[in-house]
């Protein structure tokens, strides 16, 4: 019998809690895996409150230390193709970010950010571009406890970004990591060494982890990744009914970007620097037997240095000028009427002086791009869970975070851009008896690009016999436009000496998106036959509203020449 | 978007587990309102098989396959084709004194299938490494 399916079972599990210490009822992410019952864990973040998979309202992956062993995955993203209906491709992007491209169902892209990631609860997706840099996590898979992929839209928890799945990341409790602990790695462009210690002073149980990361990345490609790790985790029980937790963590280090065979002029082979570092800290407190209470704040800041110089330009400039006047001084000819070789002749004539001019005119050889970004994120979240009967549980709460984005190219300002939002979130689990349960939930949530977005998710799950349930799911998700696509606004323009102004790209979005929507229904099986566990489901999602980039009318000044017609682009809505 | 996915877990011995999950996507639009190549922003079939076996109390070994198929990626993505990748990790665990260490190596794409991912300009091949992991 599949155990941990039976009520019996979860109820041991929080019976054993309880008798230790009240706080542990909320301390539920500190279960260690001595606390799962075969191989059904009990899961913690898919509708924020404990519950076995088959009471899920959405399927959901455990993804345990063990099988992180197991696996010999030493990148974090690498583990997500034990997941079914993820994609995950290696070093995806060359501009900004050689990181792993990770999606579910689709949308796969370098820049990917229809995914909500967390770590203890901490949202880590970036601002700009709503994606992750995955090599900048300031963890290793070592650190991981395990890992819960929520397989399906999760706004109604986690909020908007939370639109194809919530993968949430919890690390190892400090009271499970005890002593000294060392890692080497070497191996085929790979070499790591971390240390970790975790201790006790007093009655607060910590653990610091440090290390040093060097990864060549892929044969002829420029992606090579040096990455310096520190990181504290401290948790401190001040009395029966209160504990503060502290997280602090920071990553540095040198990024190779740039693709040669892909942008050949601006974001050429290079190495930046990183700097990123966040602080969290996280107050949970029982206010009685059934109704507890936590409030987690934290600060994260990522930055990238990033000074370029493009090639020397004259050589292009003249050639695409050539280009532009020949063309159009041929065509005059041929009007004229004038034969097809005396038209070229002419036309050569006429555009070859034009043309090494522009090129005379740039006041330098290639220009500058500042491409620094400086992300920070400050977030403040309450949340109170509480048991109103035997058969029905409660967690709501509320949210508030502002992101500021500086990243000049992208947003062509060199002013800082502010994002807020707030966001308020219920649940309600309810049991109607052994065999039916009914979870029922929705955010809420305002911003200041799309204003106010509702996201309802609703779950039917019926257990026919002890080991085997079935679920029946709708959950709805919005996925709110991210920096570069509300505000992307990118004129790289060539200095010269004359009136003439030269645009080497123009990229521009219109601004107030949509945001994208998906309702995704689901009919779920879980299901244990003898050795064999089987989780299943069926799936339609239904996604309108896509962000899509095309190429619309752009009217130039009579004295701006575009330089390359397919690089002016501007974001507008679809379907 | 629709389709099936599955997860299942079978214990073939006390010793011996093995995973394997499968997913199959559909993605269907109107391909002129859609981003270009959005419907093939996602590999049709995926398939990953983890089977670990413990030897003994010290030993333990464990071999991974991961099957993607056909992709193209929105933005700098490009046209990749279907991928299949072999894993493979040994691992001992032995003591030094008051030491617990373990030993392990592990081999990826074991077979150095050059195969492309995410775009052309990415080629995956083999890449071994060795672990030495002390706790003391």
């Amino acid at each position: 019998m599949l155990s941990a399916w039976s009520a019996g079972a979860v109820d041991a599990v929080d019976t054993h809690v309880l008798e230790t210490n009240p706080l542990d009822k909320i301390a539920q992410q500190n279960l260690s895996e001595d606390d799962y019952i075969g191989d059904v864990p009990k899961v913690l973040t898919v509708s924020r409150l404990a519950q076995s998979k088959e009471d899920s309202p959405s399927a959901v992956t455990v993804i345990d230390s063990a099988t992180i062993r197991a696996s010999g995955i030493v990148d974090i993203p690498e583990l997500f193709r034990l997941v079914p209906g993820f994609y995950v491709g290696k070093n995806a992007g060359y501009i900004y970010n050689s990181n792993h491209v990770v999606s579910y169902h689709g949308m796969a892209s370098a820049y990917a950010g229809a995914m909500q990631v967390l770590i203890n609860g901490r949202s880590v997706y970036s601002p700009l571009y709503g994606g992750i840099n995955w090599s900048e996590l300031p963890i290793t898979v070592d650190d991981i406890d395990r890992i819960e992929i929520t397989r399906g839209p999760n706004a109604a928890s986690y909020g908007a970004n939370s639109f194809f799945g919530v993968i949430s990341i919890i690390t190892k409790d400090t009271k499970d990591s005890t002593g000294s602990s060392v890692r080497l790695t070497h191996g085929t462009g790979r070499n790591e060494a971390f240390y970790r210690y975790g201790g006790a002073l007093n009655d607060v149980n910590f653990r610091v982890s440090a290390g040093y990361r060097e990864d060549d990345g892929l044969d002829n490609r420029n992606d090579f990744k040096r990455t310096n790790i520190l990181n504290l985790q401290a948790d401190k029980r001040i009395d029966a009914r209160n504990e503060i937790n502290l997280e602090l963590g920071i990553t540095n280090g040198d990024r190779a970007d740039g693709e040669a065979a892909r942008d050949k002029t601006l974001f050429v082979p290079r190495t930046r620097d990183i700097l990123n570092h966040y602080e969290l800290i996280h107050w949970r407190h029982s206010i009685g037997e059934d109704s507890d209470f936590s409030l987690q704040a934290f600060h994260s800041s990522n930055s990238s240095d990033d000074k370029i110089t493009s090639v020397n330009l004259r050589p292009g400039i003249t050639a695409a000028v050539f280009n532009i006047e020949y063309a159009k001084e041929y065509k005059k000819a041929r009007q004229l009427g004038l034969s097809d070789k005396a038209a070229k002749k002419l036309a050569t004539q006429l555009a070859t002086p034009l043309a090494l001019a522009a090129g005379n005119s740039l006041l330098a050889d290639g220009i500058a791009i500042d491409n620094d970004i400086d992300l920070e994120r400050y977030d403040i979240e309450a949340q109170h869970t509480f048991t109103l009967y035997d058969n029905l549980r409660f967690v709501w709460g509320g949210n508030i975070r502002l992101d500021t984005t500086y990243a000049p190219h992208w947003l062509g300002t060199g002013e800082t851009d502010y994002f807020n939002l707030q966001r308020l979130f219920g649940h309600v689990e309810w049991r109607m008896n052994d065999h039916f349960l009914v979870n029922i939930g929705s955010m809420v949530e305002h911003n200041s690009f799309t204003g106010t977005d509702v996201s309802p998710r609703a779950s039917l799950n019926f257990k026919l016999t002890p080991n085997h349930a079935l679920r029946f799911g709708v959950s709805t998700a919005t996925r709110t436009p991210n920096d570069i696509e509300e505000k992307f606004n990118d004129v790289t323009v060539i200095p010269t000496s004359t009136a003439t102004t030269y645009i080497l790209q123009n990229y521009a979005s219109q601004g107030k998106e949509d945001p994208e929507r998906i309702v995704s229904k689901e009919i779920g099986y879980l299901g244990q036959i003898g050795n064999l566990n089987i989780d299943a489901k069926v799936f339609y999602d239904d996604v309108s509203q896509i962000l899509n980039t095309e190429r619309p009318n752009f009217a130039l000044p009579s004295t701006t020449v575009l330089l390359s017609k397919k690089l002016t682009k501007k974001l507008y809505q679809c379907c | 978007m629709h389709g099936f996915e599955t997860q299942i877990k079978y214990r073939l011995f006390k010793t011996t587990q093995i995973m394997a999950n499968y997913a199959h996507v559909n993605i269907n639009g109107d391909k002129n309102r859609l981003p270009n190549g959005f419907t093939q922003s996602m590999p049709k079939n995926t398939f990953s098989a983890l089977i670990t076996h413990q030897f003994d109390n010290n030993w333990d070994a464990s071999y991974a396959y991961y099957q993607t198929g056909s992709v193209e990626a929105l933005g700098d993505g490009q046209p990749v084709g279907l991928n299949r990748r072999h894993d493979a990790r040994v691992a001992r665990k032995f003591n030094l004194s008051r030491v617990n260490a373990e030993f392990s190596v592990a081999v990826e794409n074991l077979f150095d299938e050059d195969y492309h991912e995410f775009a052309l300009y990415n080629t995956v091949g083999r890449r071994a490494l060795v672990n030495l992991t002390l706790n003391f």
